[in-house]
């Protein structure tokens, strides 16, 4: 069967006249817009090829001569190196030591990620981020870790030094603090756990995370009370969810990880201010954990032994504090009418 | 401003003048940015008998308009008239193929080309293939007619064709200013689109663009056109019978067509003295208004008896519901709708555009290269031709006009 539209006429239509117009029956203005058109046209085109060009020699340069090209972007050397900290504690000499940068060495030679990673081999360095600043600046933004407690600790043989360890557990050597800001903070005591080795340090030590919760409260809430801790035992953290901090006015002072550590604090501040003990005459033992009223016993004539021996806790644990004449006190006393809810 | 935001303009390369209107179309909105205009030289009813004098004229028009837009003009609608414009019916029907006498998309394909299969006499183009309802078994569709069930598909189409060598120069005209033509459209088409709104198009209207040199007019039917027609004669006439029959100059005569004339006599004319010129000048003279509006009424009735007779049986009171409509610089003339309507035997209004066009465009002679902005759009989105999308792009626009 043939198909009815096959042979049939076509019409022209009016879209069959051309369009195309000789320059000579153009106007004036008409050939000024065909000249831009145009213009626009050849203009484009060398653009777009002088790109295509540019393109294919620098493939060319790239794949040919490689070593031209790093010459001539090594032509400057670096002259810049800043650094930014948050804390403050590190300084420039310190970068210059870590990093090390060899004499005339530029930008394009530089590594990055190599000297990143010799950033972060200081625990104290939490993240490093490094930036090229054409044409010879190198900044290190650094953010470091804060210390919360002290540690000392044997690294390699027969040598036992102080370390500071971090909110995250991280244990570091504490570049650029002070003797007497370091002073303030408690030394930790780890209990039976052991430092374990990671690389060219220690592994993190875990559960610090709430120790510094307690310190961190503490230190903003009740600095009196803070700056009388000594030494901040891990102990008890994993088996009865207690820290136990031994101050220079109380043998034994447990606190628990599933109370409030301010209400704690303010417990504890209102026991030493009912028993006002003293480094000679210590409270043995307070403990916070028991709920709303907290068990007093005491007072312990004998004293403390010094903090800083006591608190080398992993190289020589700390003695067992006295126990002669203790006694145990209901507290609040029964004679008081004060309320236990006024704590 | 988006990438597919395009530059409409639209020419109309009248007798009288020459208007450029430049739309802003986003591929959604239209909106009219730009306009100029210029009387026109070397045209004489509405045909290029001048190609210098007329592409400079078009020219400067367009040049005005896209000052006033501070755009570049990507492509036109031109505008098409004339005396060599003319039109036939033709038609053809089909058996439905499919078994279940469901009218597929090829069957639609084929009827249409079969009715628009038609030789034309040699040197002749089509312009406009204008398709009339589709009819199954008899039954008329005004949509698309596929998935309806019947035996036997009919279709009719009112074929526009004009001279080539007139077409070429008009387009020749554009390209000269190095624009491409994409749309050629009827003036009647374009005007009649503007000044009828779809529910007179559907009851039936018959709309008269009276222009300089050429009277243009398009019968709506069922929603769509149904008859178009160009007639040699618009109110250019007018004045040269003015300046015939009382012997004045042309500029004289088109002074007091403007001041004066009338599409009807009016009863207190007999009498009544009118001044040419009015300031007591040297040469200026009375004539007797009565005369004048005579001369005036005497060709407007011509004009409208000769468009109704063009029409024929296609044109009925009954058919025609919404009256007629006029538009053009002529339609100005007083009194020229009761005029319309005595002679139609229909109401007869004088055609405005839509309310959303700006009222410096609200004047009648803009009335078809307004309508050129939209029909066009219209009927280039009909052919599923998307010029905002088509050839936007970068390597469009660095070879556009070359």
């Amino acid at each position: 069967m043939t198909d009815p539209t096959e042979n049939l006429p076509i019409a022209r239509s009016w879209r069959d006249i051309p369009q195309e117009v000789k320059s000579r029956s153009m106007s004036r203005s008409g050939r000024r817009r065909h000249a831009l058109a145009l213009a626009k046209m050849i203009g484009g085109t060398g653009l777009a090829g002088a790109l295509v060009w540019g393109a294919v020699e620098l493939v060319t340069a790239i794949e040919l001569h490689p070593k031209e090209i790093a010459q001539a972007a090594q032509s400057v050397p670096v002259k810049t190196l800043e650094l930014v900290s948050d804390q403050g504690a590190l300084d420039r000499a310190w970068l210059d030591r870590t990093l090390a940068l060899p004499k005339g060495v530029t930008l394009m030679e530089l590594d990055l990620a190599k000297l990143q990673a010799k950033i972060l081999a200081n625990s104290q360095v939490r993240t490093a981020v490094l930036t090229k600043s054409f044409p010879d600046k190198l900044t290190v933004a650094v953010v470091e870790r804060t210390p919360i407690a002290r540690l000392k600790a044997q690294l390699h043989p027969g040598e036992l030094r102080d370390f500071l360890v971090a909110r995250d557990g991280m244990l570091f050597d504490g570049i650029g603090y002070d003797d007497a800001s370091l002073g303030t903070l408690p030394w930790l005591d780890l209990g039976d756990a052991k430092l374990t080795r990671r690389g060219e340090g220690f592994a993190p030590i875990e559960g610090m995370a709430v120790v510094a919760d307690l310190l961190a409260t503490a230190k903003a809430e009740a600095e009196h009370l803070y700056g009388t801790f000594r030494v901040v035992s891990l102990a008890r953290l994993a088996s009865d969810d207690e820290i136990e901090v031994r101050t220079t006015e109380m043998t034994q002072v447990i606190f628990s990880t599933r109370d409030d550590f301010f209400r704690q604090l303010a417990k504890l501040d209102r026991v030493r201010d009912e028993f006002q003990p003293t480094r000679e005459m210590p409270l043995a033992k307070v403990d916070l954990s028991l709920g709303q009223f907290p068990v007093v016993a005491g007072p312990v004539p004998v004293p403390l032994p010094p903090a800083n021996t006591a608190a080398a806790a992993h190289a020589a644990p700390a003695p067992a504090p006295a126990r002669a004449n203790s006694a145990i006190f209901a507290f609040p006393p029964l004679q008081r009418k004060s309320s236990p809810r006024e704590l | 401003m988006s990438s597919r935001t395009r530059f409409i303009g639209a020419v109309e390369i009248g007798t009288g003048k020459i208007t450029a209107l430049v739309g802003e179309f986003t591929g959604r909105e239209l909106a009219i940015i730009g306009y100029g205009e210029c009387q026109s030289r070397g045209v004489i009813k509405g045909t290029v008998v001048d190609y210098k004098a007329a592409s400079e004229c078009t020219h400067s028009a367009l040049e005005a308009a896209e000052q006033s837009a501070g755009e570049h003009v990507d492509y036109v609608f031109l505008a098409q008239t004339g005396s060599h414009l003319d039109g036939f019916y033709n038609e053809a029907a089909v058996n439905v193929k499919s078994a279940d006498n469901m009218v597929s998309l090829l069957d639609i394909d084929t009827v249409c080309s079969l009715a628009t299969a038609k030789e034309l006499p040699p040197g002749r183009m089509v312009v406009h293939n204008i398709r009339r309802p589709f009819c199954v078994d008899g039954r008329v569709v005004p949509g698309s007619p596929e998935y309806l069930v019947g035996q036997r598909l009919e279709v009719g189409y009112w074929i526009v064709h004009g001279l080539e060598n007139k077409l070429a120069d008009n387009i020749h005209v554009i390209r000269g200013f190095n624009l491409e033509v994409r749309e050629l459209v009827l003036s009647s088409l374009a005007s009649g689109h503007m000044v009828t709104t779809p529910e007179e198009r559907q009851n039936g209207i018959l709309a008269i663009d009276l222009g300089a040199g050429t009277t243009d007019f398009v019968l709506y039917r069922d929603g769509g056109p149904y008859l178009t027609g160009v007639l040699p004669v618009g109110g250019a006439h007018l004045t040269n019978d003015l300046a015939l029959g009382l012997r004045l100059t042309e500029g004289q005569a088109e002074k007091l067509k403007l001041r004066h004339g009338r599409a009807l006599v009016s009863p207190g004319a007999k009498g009544e003295k009118v001044w040419l010129d009015g300031n007591f000048s040297i040469g200026d003279r009375q004539f007797p208004r009565h005369m004048l509006e005579q001369i005036t009424a005497a060709r407007t009735w011509e004009i409208f008896e000769v468009v109704k007779k063009k029409l024929g049986s296609a044109f009925s009171p009954e058919t025609c519901a919404a009256g007629v409509v006029l538009t053009g610089g002529t339609a100005k003339l007083p009194a020229i709708a009761e005029c319309a309507a005595k002679v139609f035997g229909v109401p007869a209004h004088l055609g405005e555009p839509p309310p959303s066009v700006s009222e410096n465009l609200r004047d009648p002679a803009f009335t078809t290269a307004l309508g050129l902005l939209y029909y066009g759009l219209a009927s280039s989105t009909d052919r599923n031709v998307q010029p905002a999308r088509k050839k936007a792009g970068f390597f469009h626009k660095l070879f556009a006009g070359v």
